[in-house]
């Protein structure tokens, strides 16, 4: 069975580019373009890789969604949390890392970064 | 993985809202993406076959100018793009992406208005210095107290004008803090207190039950438009008001989870006061007599603007005031199309290396 990955991204153009990549991965791919939605189907999902965007409309922005998949008994030991963010500041990183994301990647980010850390932490799932 | 193939990269080309060109090593266009297409220089018709692009073209196929090589192009009807020539999609051929320039006249705007905020604020600030501590070496006495009060609110109004001309004047001041608003709003009224207490105004601060999503913008000046408002409403509020009659804030999220609220209800306005404000969405500019009200309020509200959100004041019956606040839950996407340009020619410039190297590869 394909691992599933979720995107995450309340801007469509780039939630399509970061589909389009992962295509060439061997993923079942599904998307979300808010906190509340991509929390809720993370819980039926438990995907093994979420690709989040930072700052999103709705009751949660990416961190938040972080925080709860790494508290959750059953995600928090399937699921790796990728935090794409504009935020590259180091409080921003720190609490990316305060929430448990498993790699932040900065915008603009480059593809061959974005499979490689993929493919690095799927392996480890 | 599986490396990224090329009709996965000519897709993702497709999605750039930057132009990608890619060249034989003749100069001739083989491909040309849909921002080319919609482009309004024309790009896929201004440098096909064009004779300075195709020797350039040779002396990068042989080397003698190195990628990635950035310059500007002239298009059609006087349209410069700035671009970059780099690895194009197979063997010889060469990509051109383009980039753009970001526009600088913001800058100058932005320093005029730095000079005179800092005139404001740093000028003004010393004598007010000196006329403070003047006042701190006058004995105690009721016009002693009257005048400190009098040197503190000019100091405020300074402070205020400031900040008024830095909001009006440019929304580079907008930045992406990332804001716990109830912690604002509970701080902001903790500094107030004093205030509030010698006013004998009562504060009841409702806090969320729930969680609540952050806001993205500019700390201190959202905490400048909080200050505004809760100062006007202690401003207005009937002194001496029982304890039945606080001065309500609430924070809240709405329930289309878009927006937070900042409820402010003020149930001992003075009914003078909450009758000259009009009930409708924006009735700042002439809400109140109170001078605060004509500095504060339309600076809150332009605060509030500037971070994607609303500000509604109304006055229920004649002894109740309700200031709303509303700041957008999310990123107002501010300053993306420069991010987005960014994102696509990080893309580009790595999907064309990528197909280079597959292509020598299979060879």
């Amino acid at each position: 069975m394909k691992p599933k990955a979720l995107i995450v991204d309340d801007q469509d153009d780039i939630r399509k580019l970061i589909m389009i990549t992962m295509e060439c991965g061997d993923f079942d791919l599904h998307e979300a373009d808010n906190g509340e939605d991509a929390w809720h189907i993370a819980q039926g999902l438990r995907p093994a890789v979420v690709l989040l965007d930072v700052m999103m409309p709705g009751g949660m922005d990416g961190y938040q969604v972080c925080a709860k998949i790494k508290a959750d008994p059953v995600l928090k030991s399937i699921t790796k949390v990728i935090l794409l963010t504009a935020r590259g500041q180091l409080t921003d990183v720190a609490q990316g890392n305060a929430v448990g994301c498993d790699a932040y990647l900065v915008k603009p980010f480059s593809p061959l970064e974005l499979l490689g850390i993929v493919d690095r932490l799927v392996a480890q799932v | 993985m599986n490396p990224i193939t090329p009709a996965v990269a000519l897709q993702i080309f497709e999605l750039m809202p930057v132009a990608v060109l890619n060249f034989s090593v003749e100069g001739k266009v083989l491909y040309a993406n849909r921002a080319a297409a919609v482009h309004p220089g024309k790009p896929a018709e201004s440098m096909n076959n064009k004779a300075v692009i195709k020797l350039l073209l040779r002396d990068m196929a042989l080397g003698k100018v190195k990628l990635p090589f950035v310059t500007d192009v002239e298009l059609a009807g006087a349209v410069k793009v700035k671009g970059v020539f780099t690895h194009g999609f197979t063997g010889l051929e060469t990509a051109f992406i383009e980039t753009r320039t970001t526009t600088t006249l913001a800058k100058p705007k932005e320093s005029v208005l730095a000079e005179v905020i800092a005139l404001l604020k740093d000028d003004l600030a010393l004598p007010l210095r000196q006329v403070s501590n003047a006042l701190d070496k006058l004995p105690e006495s009721p016009e002693s107290t009257e005048l400190q009060e009098a040197a503190d609110a000019l100091k405020q109004r300074i402070n205020r004008t400031a900040d008024l001309i830095a909001v009006f004047g440019d929304e580079l001041l907008v930045t992406d803090d990332r804001i716990d608003l109830a912690e604002l709003v509970a701080s902001t009224c903790a500094e107030l207190a004093p205030k509030a207490a010698q006013r004998k105004v009562n504060f009841a601060v409702k806090a969320p039950t729930d969680q609540l999503p952050p806001i993205y913008g500019n700390a201190k000046i959202i905490r400048r438009a909080v200050t505004e408002c809760l100062e006007n409403a202690i401003q207005h509020s009937r002194q001496q008001v029982g304890r039945s009659q606080p001065l309500v804030i609430r924070v809240g999220i709405a329930l289309t989870g878009n927006y937070l609220l900042i409820s402010i209800t003020n149930l001992g306005a003075m009914p003078d006061q909450s009758k000259g404000i009009e009930t409708r969405d924006s009735a700042l500019g002439n809400s109140t007599t109170h001078a605060a009200g004509r500095l504060g309020l339309p600076l809150a509200e332009r605060i509030v603007n500037l971070h994607g959100g609303n500000m509604r004041i109304s006055a229920v019956g004649d002894d109740e005031v309700r200031v709303l606040l509303e700041f957008s839950t999310g990123n107002l996407h501010r300053g993306q199309a420069q991010l987005d340009i960014a994102q696509a020619q990080r893309y580009a410039a790595d999907l064309a290396e990528l197909m280079t190297r597959s292509k020598k590869e299979t060879e």
